[in-house]
């Protein structure tokens, strides 16, 4: 399109170094950084429109949940976005857990203790880290998922395997799904509903 | 109210801009956002380094009305935020 402010024609392509976009189009000139704010007092306007994309899920995801709409996509472009170490160790699955000795806990430990649970959820509480790695209750359907994802994405963190996650991050997700049914990683995004949040967390296991 | 913000790392911040108003291809998200004139002059901005709420409010503080001035702060601050939930920014005292 041919227009005098357009600017940065040349479209951006995979792999090529960062374009002056923004600055080329906005500093460039110092008329244009004069016009500024000149609406100060009337509020901020900001972002009009945001056209969103919503990308196939990654199959690795090694950031906490904040980062991770901008890691799923960075990954399926094959660039790496990423807040921890490199050398990190991917986190077990809980099949993996379920069949591994080397727990950083102990076994027995019921999800309830780790993770605020409502009266509804009681059987979900109840249950102990290792039943719920062991899948007792996946009939239960995607709740019991979520926390048989959660509880082994407890161990991994305890055992150092994820150490882009907090246990708070993930007493967060449990707690906003279990009280409204999806978790919102930050502000300004589309919430997760049930199925991003298995996504999310498979993605943080092997 | 973080002390300095800065683009997110390996935000490449592709830009164009028709009549004060820019289209920007956010390559971590994958989203295509319509940003005015302010908020692409602030990304404009942390682009050559990062800054401080207080930096950028004296930067352009210089360019507006007077009459505007006791309200720069409160709105450099709110785009900041929405710049900030769309991972185009962040914050570097943020925690990860």
């Amino acid at each position: 399109m041919a227009n005098e402010n357009q600017h940065n024609d040349a479209p951006q392509q995979p792999g090529v170094p960062p374009q002056p976009g923004v600055a080329d189009a906005v500093l460039g000139a110092r008329g244009a950084a004069r016009r500024r704010f000149a609406r100060a007092g009337a509020g901020a306007t900001g972002v009009l429109l945001t056209l969103a994309s919503h990308p196939g899920m990654a199959c690795s995801v090694n950031v906490g949940p904040s980062g991770y709409q901008s890691a799923v996509t960075a990954a399926n472009k094959g660039l790496k976005v990423s807040n921890a170490p490199n050398n990190y160790s991917a986190g077990l699955p809980p099949g993996r857990w379920a069949r591994s000795g080397g727990w950083p806990c102990g076994t027995d430990i019921r999800f309830g203790s780790v993770f605020s649970c409502s009266n509804f959820n009681y059987t979900i509480a109840n249950a102990t880290l290792m039943q719920h790695c062991a899948g007792y209750s996946t009939y239960m359907g995607t709740k019991a998922r979520i926390a048989q994802l959660l509880a082994a994405a407890h161990l991994n963190v305890l055992s150092g395997r994820s150490p882009f996650l907090t246990l708070a991050n993930l007493q967060a997700i449990w707690g906003e799904y279990q009280r409204t049914g999806q978790y919102t990683p930050m502000a300004g995004v589309r919430a997760w509903n049930a199925a991003d949040i298995v996504t999310y967390l498979s993605g943080t296991m092997d | 109210m973080p002390g300095f913000w800065r683009i997110a790392p390996g935000q490449q911040l592709a830009a164009r801009g028709w009549n004060d108003e820019f289209v920007l291809y956010n390559n971590l998200s994958g989203d295509t956002h319509l940003l005015d004139g302010d908020s692409t002059a602030l990304l404009a901005h942390l682009q050559a380094g990062p800054a401080s709420l207080e930096a950028l409010v004296a930067t352009f503080a210089g360019d507006i009305d007077p009459d505007d001035a006791a309200a720069l702060p409160g709105t450099i601050a709110s785009l900041l935020d929405q710049l900030a939930g769309l991972y185009l920014i962040e914050s570097l005292d943020a925690p990860c």
